[in-house]
């Protein structure tokens, strides 16, 4: 974890939630005030992290799928250059075959 | 499990963290006007719970993370595949158009082989051909003498003069008259216009003209006292004839 991405800080949600723990133990009795605040907080926190999550690109699938439709997708590429590479190279016709 | 995708897998991982935390607050809510030993264990478990799905979290991003590199690849697969697309389509857009072009052309030309064949076939000299369309246009039927022009009395069929100067005609009228009939092919010459007799029968149709355009010589030409009378005989027959041509409904004349 030597950098941290966007998405890694979103989802960083224990802090947030060390807080309010923090502020319900605080003295013995807690300025519910601050709790509500601080519950609010990590409500919003959480909010935050899901919209990042779905923003995720590539995470409509799972790992495995997504390598096999890659494996597709350059497969037909590979294909589709043969192709390609096969009808520029045969430009010519047969005149023998011709009636 | 691993069958879901990452983003299902993460939102459970959130929505499991939320429920922890939300437990551990009524935990810890309930706890604090109390002694807060009783239930210290649970509180440490949740902790523990909500630590792993912490953890969890994050090796999950970090997949999230190596899919997206993968998902970037996979975008410029896409393209290469979308632009191969499209260069195949003009591909075979170009070879329609070539292989209608060419049947079309292979067409024509097979048609054009059979037209060849079938003259090959068929061949006539060109001898026959210039002789046929000689005897054709040699009444000038077909298409005007060159000199013809407006009030030539000239026609492309047997005029009455024609009609009457002819074998018929020659048998009912003038039966007094022998005249000889005019064999020189030369217009310049004053001749007197023949009334058939038996020296007519050889002469064919062909000839049917020469009679009238000694006619019209003699007709046009001025001071011949020779042919004063007969003139006059066929001035009338004349005037009939160009009253005939001028009238529209003659009845001997072709439709025109």
């Amino acid at each position: 974890m030597a950098s941290s991405s966007p998405a890694e800080n979103e989802l960083n949600l224990l802090p947030a939630v060390y807080e309010v723990v923090r502020s319900i133990e605080k003295d013995s009795s807690p300025d519910l005030n601050q709790v509500n605040q601080k519950l609010n907080e990590l409500k919003a926190k959480f909010q935050k992290a899901r919209e990042c999550v779905e923003k995720l690109p590539g995470t409509q699938y799972s790992k495995e799928e997504q390598l096999r439709r890659v494996r597709i997708l350059h497969n037909q590429m590979e294909l589709k250059t043969q192709l390609l590479q096969k009808f520029k190279e045969k430009g010519s016709f047969d005149t023998d075959s011709t009636e | 499990m691993a069958s879901l995708n990452t983003q299902t897998r993460l939102f459970m991982l959130i929505d499991d963290m939320e429920m922890v935390a939300k437990e551990l607050f009524e935990l810890q809510l309930m706890n604090v006007p109390k002694s807060q030993q009783k239930d210290g264990a649970d509180s440490v478990s949740l902790m523990e719970l909500l630590i792993q799905k912490d953890s969890e979290i994050k090796s999950v991003i970090k997949l999230a993370e190596e899919q997206a590199q993968i998902q970037k690849l996979m975008d410029s697969l896409k393209l290469e595949v979308d632009k191969r697309d499209s260069e195949i389509k003009n591909l075979q857009r170009s070879l329609k158009e070539a292989e209608t072009i060419l049947a079309t052309a292979i067409y024509q030309a097979k048609q054009k082989m059979q037209a060849v064949k079938q003259a090959n076939d068929h061949s006539t000299s060109s001898e026959e051909i210039i002789k046929f369309a000689h005897r054709i246009s040699a009444s000038n039927a077909v298409a005007a003498p060159v000199m013809w022009g407006p009030g030539d009395p000239r026609r492309p069929y047997p005029t009455d003069l024609d009609m009457r100067q002819g074998f018929l005609g020659g048998m009912c009228t003038y039966p007094d008259n022998s005249r000889h009939p005019p064999q020189t092919q030369t217009s310049t010459e004053q001749h007197l216009p023949t009334m058939p007799g038996g020296a007519m029968q050889g002469i064919g149709s062909s000839l049917s003209w020469q009679p009238s355009q000694e006619v019209a010589m003699t007709l046009t030409s001025t001071g011949s006292h020779h042919s004063i009378h007969d003139l006059k005989g066929h001035n009338k027959e004349n005037e009939d004839v160009e009253l005939m041509s001028s009238d529209s409904s003659s009845s001997s004349s072709s439709d025109e």
